[in-house]
């Protein structure tokens, strides 16, 4: 495929956005003075910036480029279903404030799982959160690549090196307010992106004419009977609530927020989210309408812009997806970092270690996993993105055992266990008889059975107070 | 897996074989992607045309050199697709012609997917919103 922008524009483009996030991620983090400062920005995130991270980690690459290809894959359910994803956003709302109110102190989700559940749910636990994390920070390195590759012209390894390592500088430098700063910046920019991006297709293909179009050369699109998008509405929803319940970069944000913000944060993130993916999948139903070619559907997207827009188009999208890479992977390493330092160096191998030391282990340990994730994005395996797809049954499986231990008492650890063992099982098997639109709703439900069959017939008498024990 | 080897074609002296890397496709959600390569990289950059021969009247689908094409949104049926070499105004087919199956999901499994989807989505909807209030 022909590059639609030129090998210098994109350096030039690179250089002056990865400058722009290292500086500002270095202002951000000058006055970080210990552990809380570094890892949860001191605590008290206020409330536009708690909702700009929401909002902006959550307008990953996913959104940008797999909304237009769920719309070409699945029509205007696949849209409306993208939407969905919001649901994650809004209901962890009310738990992000239950789990501040009880515990004030704790780090990561993996607290949450070893207080509440002990030891053996707790390592299942960190099993399904450390394979999806990796699976999406691999996921969006290469996506990177690939889509500089494709829009440029430059080389897969310098592009997606390029993104890593930036990531890496400025998270390092400035910890968790070097990231929600930078959010804050990519969540406009990616906005501003979309918007001019419906705003040109429209002018390029009115409503009537894309319908026309569609109706003739792809109308599965249109009908709202189609099976496939039928069967994968719950499911994307249910894969975001996993993805949100159980991800550490959304307990650690909970932690972060200032008292009595997590709930507003997460609540107008999770609306103001809702037509964001019908904003930026929409431009794919114009596909058929402006005859445009589409070799891969998660090129749908790019593809749209740089034929519409030409030139000028293609660094837009060039501009938003960096920032939306940008905005995920960062959160996405700080948020892993901690999980590791805090799970599994601090309460598996250091147990003594003091704040310091584990200030240390947090930025070696976010050196480590950029590392171990440009190494596998540089084997440039096509079935890693499969990997994150594959990830949906697991991560929903945990929706039950979290949900319900933050409210229920009764709720005990050999059923979470199982639950969680058992749901990533059946999803997983629902993924290759069926299809990828199936995984995460069969994993959840099969959860939710078994949580709720152990919860009543050997019910536990859990007491809140446990879950400050130990921070 | 390629499956058929294709006719040749000429370029700039060499002979080049095109084949699509099937022959039979099947689809259960009415998307699937077509691809076709050469037998040497001194064929890549050809123009070829992709045509639709069924169902209803022959319609050109693509026509360029790139190698993949991504088809959605196609209702239940049989689709028959044949690459052409278009030297001068002769059409020439290369390869065989390869043929997708869609057949979509029953409506009731779709539905039953949805059902279980809906009730997890509400079970949850409650413990969280009951759970809240009583905290």
């Amino acid at each position: 495929m022909t590059p639609f922008i030129s090998t210098e524009t994109a350096l030039i483009i690179l250089g002056a956005f990865s400058l722009l996030w290292i500086v500002f991620g270095w202002y951000l983090g000058r006055q970080n003075k210990d552990l809380d400062d570094y890892m949860l920005a001191g605590r008290k995130v206020g409330l536009a910036m708690a909702t700009a991270t929401a909002m902006a980690t959550w307008v990953t690459s996913n959104t940008t480029m797999v909304a237009p290809q769920f719309a070409l894959q699945m029509g205007v359910w696949g849209m409306v279903g993208y939407s969905f994803g919001s649901v994650g956003l809004l209901l962890f709302a009310p738990m992000a404030r239950r789990i501040r109110t009880l515990m004030p102190h704790a780090w990561t989700s993996g607290d949450f799982m070893r207080l509440r559940y002990g030891s053996l749910a707790w390592r299942i636990f960190l099993g399904i959160s450390g394979l999806y994390a990796l699976a999406w920070l691999v996921s969006l390195g290469m996506a990177g690549g690939l889509l500089i590759e494709a829009l440029s012209g430059l080389s897969y390894p310098i592009g997606m090196s390029t993104i890593l390592a930036i990531c890496v500088l400025y998270t390092l430098l400035g910890g968790l307010k070097a990231v929600i700063g930078t959010d804050l910046i990519q969540t406009f920019v990616i906005l501003i992106g979309i918007v001019l991006l419906g705003y040109f297709t429209l002018t390029h293909a009115s409503i009537e004419i894309m319908h026309e179009a569609l109706l003739q050369k792809r109308p599965e699109l249109l009908n709202l009977l189609f099976p496939a998008a039928i069967m994968f509405l719950f499911n994307n929803l249910l894969f975001g609530m996993g993805e949100i319940f159980h991800s550490n970069v959304w307990w650690s944000r909970a932690f972060a927020f200032g008292e009595g913000i997590g709930f507003k944060a997460y609540l107008t993130a999770g609306l103001l989210w809702i037509p964001v993916p019908i904003a930026a999948g929409f431009v794919a139903l114009a596909i058929p309408a402006l005859n445009i070619y589409i070799p891969r559907p998660d090129m749908a997207g790019p593809l749209v812009a740089a034929n519409i827009m030409g030139t000028g188009g293609s660094i837009m999208v060039f501009i938003v997806v960096f920032s939306a890479l940008a905005s995920s992977l960062d959160s996405l390493l700080a948020a892993t970092s901690d999980l590791v330092t805090e799970d599994i160096y601090h309460k598996h191998m250091r147990p003594d270690a003091s704040p310091a030391t584990l200030r240390s282990a947090a930025a070696w340990i976010t050196v480590l996993i950029g590392i171990v994730t440009w190494l596998l994005c540089l084997l440039k395996m096509k079935t890693l993105g499969e990997v994150l797809l594959l990830s949906g049954s697991l991560v929903a499986s945990t929706i039950w055992p979290i949900a319900a231990g933050l409210y229920w008492q009764r709720t005990n650890s050999t059923g979470v266990s199982i639950a969680m063992i058992a749901g990533s099982l059946a999803g997983l098997y629902s993924y290759f008889a069926t299809g990828w639109y199936t995984a995460a709703l069969t994993g959840a439900f099969v959860s939710m059975l078994i949580v709720l069959i152990s919860s009543w017939l050997w019910p536990a008498d859990f007491e809140w107070q446990r879950l400050k024990e130990d921070n | 897996m390629p499956l058929a080897l294709g006719a040749q074609t000429e370029m700039e002296g060499a002979a080049c074989q095109w084949m699509l890397e099937s022959d039979t496709i099947e689809s259960r959600n009415g998307y699937f992607q077509l691809q076709w390569q050469a037998n040497t990289a001194e064929c890549e950059g050809q123009t070829l045309a992709l045509y639709q021969l069924q169902p209803g009247p022959q319609r050109l689908i693509y026509k360029g050199s790139n190698t993949t094409l991504f088809i959605s949104g196609q209702p239940a049926g049989q689709y028959v697709y044949q690459l052409y070499s278009e030297p001068g105004t002769a059409k020439q087919a290369v390869g065989q012609q390869l043929t997708v199956q869609v057949e979509h999901y029953p409506l009731w499994t779709a539905f039953s997917y949805f059902g279980i989807g809906l009730f997890v989505f509400i079970g949850t909807l409650l413990l969280i919103g009951r759970g809240d209030r009583t905290a």
